[in-house]
């Protein structure tokens, strides 16, 4: 995703899941190029810089944190790996990252998310991708939206970046077969998962 | 209407409309002043892998019935944005276009601004 944040001690990052956006995806779930999971929050804002919590998470414990059995706070202060990487991104443009590994339980309490607050995703897991043979009846170059009809329903959303171009070649109402992840839209009274939207990983 | 060097082609999009809504944003500053209203782009200068249509505007919310529980979550869950206060204003059609992106919130719209727009002059911060 082209527009998360460079992290170089992290490797190159593949966003995973948004949880929250406010002018970018400001807690979210990304991996690595060797499938590491990181949990990754925007903790912390001076006039200089703004500050950056990554932590390690197992597949279990990223189920764990997306279902609310364990809350954003302890998601952090009590991370698997005991540490959490604390990187500093001045707002100035010809300066470094700086980067920090912390002992969690020694992170500044303001940086966390407050104790009790859950996600309480009802899905299991981080989304997987999922095949889907279907007819490309709709795509938006502009806006990266594509449309993509099967017998059984019709995926609606964004085409990646990595995507794009095959897209862009593709023809309209031919059929291809797609590789999706679903991406989901939160109730802003219940905040439960109510609409699924997709993204396209792939087309062939 | 003039846009910034660095948006990509086609940003703003061809389907984000002339702005003229009531907003609310997440603001530093009491009252709000320019830097309260800059892009991910503009505020991190070089350290996006590239300009995008996203990372090009920012995030504001339509919904006022719905700002106070919206922010209140924001603010417990994300330290970055904990001190910030809520501002509202009303917007119009030489302050930029707007989109309704609901990926993460109903209410979340994209807004992209013209150079050469003072749009903190329509905010006032309406609660701590």
């Amino acid at each position: 995703m082209v527009y998360l944040l460079d992290i170089p001690e992290l490797g190159k990052l593949e966003l995973v899941e948004v949880y929250e956006y406010y002018d970018q995806p400001v807690l979210y779930s990304c991996k690595n190029a060797s499938g590491q999971l990181y949990l990754v929050v925007a903790a912390a804002e001076d006039e200089k810089k703004m500050t950056w919590l990554c932590t390690a998470v197992s597949d279990n414990r990223l189920n764990q944190i997306r279902s609310g059995f364990i809350d954003l706070h302890d998601a952090f202060a009590e991370s698997e790996n005991s540490y959490t990487i604390q990187v500093k991104v001045p707002y100035e443009q010809n300066t470094s990252i700086m980067t920090d590994y912390i002992q969690s339980k020694q992170l500044p309490e303001e940086m966390l998310p407050l104790s009790g607050e859950c996600l309480n995703l009802k899905s299991e897991g981080p989304p997987s991708a999922f095949i889907v043979t279907g007819i490309l009846i709709g795509a938006v170059l502009r806006s990266k939206t594509f449309e993509i009809e099967t017998l059984e329903k019709t995926y609606i959303g964004t085409i990646t970046d990595e995507a794009f171009n095959t897209v862009r070649n593709a023809t309209l109402s031919k059929e291809y077969t797609a590789e999706l992840q679903e991406i989901t839209q939160r109730s802003k009274i219940t905040n439960e998962i109510v609409n699924p939207k997709y993204v396209l990983l792939s087309l062939k | 209407m003039q846009w910034p060097d660095y948006y990509p082609e086609d940003c703003p999009p061809k389907d984000a409309k002339p702005a003229t809504e009531t907003v609310y944003r997440l603001v530093r500053h009491d009252p709000p002043i320019a830097g309260d209203f800059q892009s991910s782009w503009e505020e991190f200068p070089g350290r996006f892998r590239e300009p995008t249509i996203k990372n090009s505007g920012i995030s504001v919310y339509t919904d006022s019935e719905d700002i106070p529980r919206l922010f209140e979550r924001l603010k417990n869950r994300i330290g970055h944005l904990r001190n910030r206060k809520t501002a509202r204003g009303k917007l119009n059609p030489t302050l930029g276009r707007i989109q309704h992106t609901p990926s993460y919130e109903s209410s979340h719209h994209t807004w992209w601004k013209p150079i050469g727009v003072e749009p903190w002059f329509v905010f006032e911060v309406i609660s701590e």
